[in-house]
């Protein structure tokens, strides 16, 4: 009988094994490098407008094994949103448009995934979920790709003692700006009324 | 070949040349003023550039992370002039050479 439950306990450690490397895991999107940004751009008569947000967090649930059960936040700080023309940033985070001082967060909560497809350590899916932008929330649906890259945090502070996994969102996708009550039919002479936005995020989910 | 007028001659000398004849007087420093402020202005938006668009007081070079493959803008300080500079001194030149011109003819004899 014994030497019975013996013989299954590498079946038993190995299901174990599994299970915990299917867990869902939480990844932090503060970075410490500063690498995770958004650009915007928005046409104008006399160039496009472009302009990058660095001040990001938040966090995403992500399972490799089911990736479509993935839940999370993403949330940028306004204030870290800039351009190159000191007037125009100034106008930017001014009461007229972003109005900063009382949002001073844009975020995006996702809701649920459809039309996954995986291929390796890439998920491609389309995130439907709620954009707050000045206080507006609209339920938009974003198409993301997931890379998932195990063990690769060590690699990625410069200290092979720590473990743990990253995950790089990648989305590219377009708003329009009097959605979020922007000006809405204001100034469009001047400004597109629709902002490409361009997301290229990491995070990391340390293990003990 | 036809004989170039003196007096476009003496003009074009004074509108681009304003300190080879030099008089200190009101209409010609107008002139001299105009005319280092739309060389300057032009100079400078050519130096950094030629940006056809606004003023730029910062920089965006893109980078990329090595582990992640995250392309990402890196801004530093830096000045890049606008298409408003070489427009805003053209335009203050143009006011300054048509004020040299009423100085002239307030007083012709200078």
């Amino acid at each position: 009988m014994k030497i019975h439950h013996l013989a299954r306990l590498p079946l038993l450690v190995a299901t174990l094994g599994l299970s915990a490397q299917a867990a869902p895991l939480t990844f932090d999107f503060k970075d410490p490098k500063g690498v995770n940004n958004v650009q915007f751009s928005l046409d104008a008569p006399l160039e496009s407008i472009t302009g990058t947000g660095t001040g990001i967090s938040g966090s995403v649930t992500f399972d490799p094994a089911q990736p479509a059960a993935t839940k999370g936040k993403i949330i940028l700080d306004t204030k870290s949103l800039t351009v190159g023309n000191p007037m125009m940033a100034d106008h930017l985070r001014g009461g007229n448009w972003l109005d900063v001082a009382n949002h001073p967060a844009i975020t995006f909560e996702a809701v649920s995934l459809t039309n996954v497809r995986t291929q390796g350590n890439v998920v491609n899916a389309e995130v439907a979920g709620k954009l707050t932008v000045k206080g507006v929330t609209k339920d938009i649906k974003v198409p993301v790709s997931f890379t998932h890259l195990p063990d690769k945090l060590g690699a990625r502070v410069n200290d092979p003692k720590v473990k743990g996994d990253l995950l790089v969102l990648r989305a590219n996708f377009t708003i329009n700006r009097a959605d979020f009550g922007i000006q809405p039919g204001k100034n469009t002479d001047k400004v597109a009324e629709t902002i490409q936005l361009s997301l290229s995020i990491a995070g990391a989910a340390p293990k003990a | 070949m036809g004989k170039f007028p003196p007096k476009i001659a003496q003009g074009l000398c004074l509108c681009f040349f304003p300190f080879v004849s030099f008089r200190f007087n009101l209409a010609n420093s107008l002139r001299g003023v105009a005319l280092a402020l739309l060389v300057g202005g032009l100079g400078l938006w050519l130096a950094t550039g030629a940006h056809l668009g606004f003023t730029q007081t910062s920089v965006v070079t893109m980078k990329r992370d090595e582990i992640t493959g995250i392309d990402y803008p890196e801004r530093r300080p830096g000045f890049v002039a606008g298409i408003e500079f070489p427009l805003g001194t053209a335009g203050a030149a143009i006011v300054l050479a048509l004020l040299s011109l009423a100085a002239d003819r307030r007083n012709p004899a200078a």
